[in-house]
């Protein structure tokens, strides 16, 4: 019998930080609160808990063993409730390995093994030795690449970086992206917590309709109801200017920090990604695994040239909403010259020379009526709100109506080919999805009452793990096509095994 | 069983669907009632009795000429390949799983189902949106001569 491993000693240590983090933090807000708000007497006592819960973690700990048989890895944990889970190696979908600042002083590192089923990681174990981390990887893939033969031919030789981001990039990246939304929103939490979120709010909103805050001052005076001084408005408009400046700042050092050193290898069939300063994340996602394919681009990548891709695997969905342990896109900024080499070594010859289809004739007739009717909707609010001056800004209202109907119908597109069905949709921001047609699970054809009247229909096709960006729905397909399209990718789904 | 032609479900699937139309009737009927007393209060809420009945009777026939309509539009084809199911009336879909996709199927039964002698198959996929495929209204037996033609043959895996 194989030997058994444990986790690393150091485990009680985090398991302990992440219950004082659970509490502590909390707890601030609880005594802060108290002091302002006369917060009820038990609260503090509340924060007592966390001895139980340190004591399961202990127990954790102490009950946790894994180890590796010859086809599966065997994972035992429970001291009145024993739980043996039994994961083959063919079935792991990836290992990530997630290492903050302390995990790298300790030389330590909490691992996620992911399959296919449920929602959540199979199995996280936290904290391991690095050793045992490499080791585990080693013997998983090994085993994976002894299951299917024709990989363990293939060049496990190092091959060049598939991409390697730079600072330049990252900077950009994080100007593209701005995540530095989710720092203010943290800011404005907190500053809600301590009260100051009461003080803060009026001067720059007005406390009531009636109020004379300088964002309302302002959307007043461009009404032309109330007279603000220029010195005012201008202010204002700095202030908002430099609101969204600081902003974007904040997520530019955010993904320089996050993303530090952001590495990609494709090594024997494997996507490794390697990246950030502080908290060190090593991903690996089996190629074989890729579901889907997203080609993101929103307008800010336009004018940069650049592009963002994401691949969903089977592993690490998250069905209730639960707090999702985030995973990067497999590329966060990319090259435009560089997407087609990047895509055909993620997925194969997938995007080469796609041959776009267009939607059905009656496209635009169905798409505008939608727009024209949140332009109503539009227009019946701002006749509310500013009465006659919602009558000239109607004309723009109906032509942003027909012009974003327009460019929506021209954008969308689908596509196939021998590796995959593609469908690219967006006006301003554009995606495209690549379902290998090999994932396919199910092939649904819909047809609406609105579709039936422009003899049109749907096809939605279902992947597994598919996050909520790369659904594939294509609509406004003629009838025949589109029960030519269904017939052809329900046939390929059902004959077609993967192959290397 | 595993023709190419297309199969209804059981004419059975009618009855118990009428026979389900009739209790949330009920229940609604009395549903209804209730509330009328709670707002109007005992004295004044039969000055809606003739609301009452009409709004029954609507329900009631509606679900008894639904469960035939909705019966029309249903069928579903199981062949070599997989199953491909066609329902809905208003919003038609026809889905196709592929049988190398099948992760798992049940055969459930209700106590209303047992009592007609019906079935409903339940196909798992590993897929997000149709990752749980429903067929009721079969045959209990069909249903269980369906599953098992559906089981996965080949040890494939289909993530």
């Amino acid at each position: 019998m194989p030997s058994e491993h444990r986790l690393h000693p150091y485990s009680i240590i985090f398991a302990f930080l992440t219950q004082i983090r659970l509490f502590v933090v909390p707890g601030i807000f609880v005594l802060v609160g108290m002091t302002s708000r006369n917060g009820d007497w038990w609260q503090p006592w509340m924060m007592l808990l966390i001895i139980p819960n340190a004591m399961v973690s202990v127990l954790r700990y102490v009950t946790f063993r894994y180890r590796y048989a010859e086809s599966e890895m065997v994972i035992r944990s429970g001291l009145v409730f024993r739980k043996e889970r039994h994961i083959p190696y063919g079935r792991i979908q990836n290992i990530d390995a997630v290492q903050n600042v302390l995990h790298r002083l300790l030389n330590v590192v909490e691992v996620k093994v992911e399959t296919g089923g449920g929602g959540t990681t199979e199995a996280t174990m936290s904290v391991l030795p690095m050793f045992a981390f490499h080791e585990m990887r080693t013997r998983v893939f090994a085993e994976r690449q002894a299951a299917t033969p024709e990989v363990a031919n293939a060049t496990v030789a190092p091959a060049p970086a598939l991409l390697q981001l730079g600072t330049r990039e990252l900077l950009l990246c994080g100007f593209i992206d701005n995540r530095g939304a989710v720092v203010i929103g943290a800011a404005a939490g907190v500053l809600w917590e301590l009260g100051l979120f009461d003080r803060l709010m009026p001067t720059l909103f007005g406390e009531t309709v009636t109020g004379r805050g300088a964002v309302r001052g302002l959307f007043r005076a461009a009404i032309g109801n109330v007279t603000v001084s220029l010195e005012r408005m201008l202010m204002t408009i700095a202030a908002i200017a430099m609101l969204f400046l600081v902003v974007r700042i904040l997520s530019m050092g955010w993904a320089a920090v996050r993303l530090n050193g952001f590495k990609l290898l494709v090594v024997g069939g494997d996507a490794r990604t390697e990246y950030g300063l502080l908290t060190r994340v090593a991903a690996a996602i089996p190629l074989r695994r890729v579901q889907t394919l997203t080609i993101r681009e929103t307008p800010l990548h336009r004018v940069f040239g650049r592009v963002a891709v994401r691949v969903d695997t089977a592993g690490g969905r998250v069905e209730d909403g639960n707090a999702k342990p985030h995973r990067e896109s497999l590329a966060p900024i990319l090259r435009r010259e560089a997407l087609p080499d990047f895509v055909r070594a993620v997925v194969g010859p997938a995007y080469d020379g796609v041959a776009w289809q267009a939607m059905a004739p009656g496209a635009f007739r169905r798409e505008v009526k939608g727009w024209l009717f949140s332009a109503l909707l539009m227009f019946g609010g701002l006749t509310f709100w500013t009465r006659w001056w919602a009558v000239p800004v109607m004309p723009l209202l109906l032509a942003w109506a027909i012009l974003g109907a327009r460019y929506t119908v021209k954008h969308l597109g689908w596509a196939i080919n021998d590796e995959a069905l593609l469908f690219k949709s967006g006006w301003l921001w554009r995606r495209v999805v690549i379902v290998r047609l090999s994932k396919i699970q199910t092939v649904t054809l819909g047809e609406s009452p609105f579709d039936r009247r422009l003899a049109m229909a749907g096809l939605h096709v279902d992947t597994a793990g598919a996050a909520e960006g790369s659904v594939v729905h294509i609509p406004y397909l003629t009838r025949d096509t589109a029960a030519t399209l269904y017939a052809q990718v329900s046939e390929e789904a059902a004959h077609r095994q993967f192959k290397w | 069983m595993t023709s190419e032609t297309d199969h209804r479900l059981d004419p059975r699937s009618v009855t118990l669907q009428r026979e389900i139309g009739w209790y949330v009737t009920a229940g609604m009927s009395v549903a209804f009632i209730i509330g009328l007393i709670l707002l109007f209060g005992f004295r004044r809420w039969y000055w809606w009795a003739p609301v009452w009945t009409l709004g029954s009777i609507g329900l009631a026939w509606l679900s008894y000429r639904w469960a035939e309509i909705e019966y029309r539009h249903t069928s579903y084809r199981v062949d070599g390949d997989g199953i491909e199911i066609t329902s809905g009336v208003y919003w038609r879909q026809v889905c196709n799983v592929p049988r190398s996709r099948v992760q798992h199927t049940d055969v459930a039964q209700g106590p209303l189902e047992r009592k007609h002698g019906l079935g409903r198959l339940v196909i798992y996929t590993a897929g997000t949106a149709h990752s749980k495929v429903m067929l009721p209204g079969l045959e209990h037996h069909t249903a269980l001569t369906i599953r098992d033609h559906l089981l996965p043959r080949e040890s494939a895996d289909a993530v």
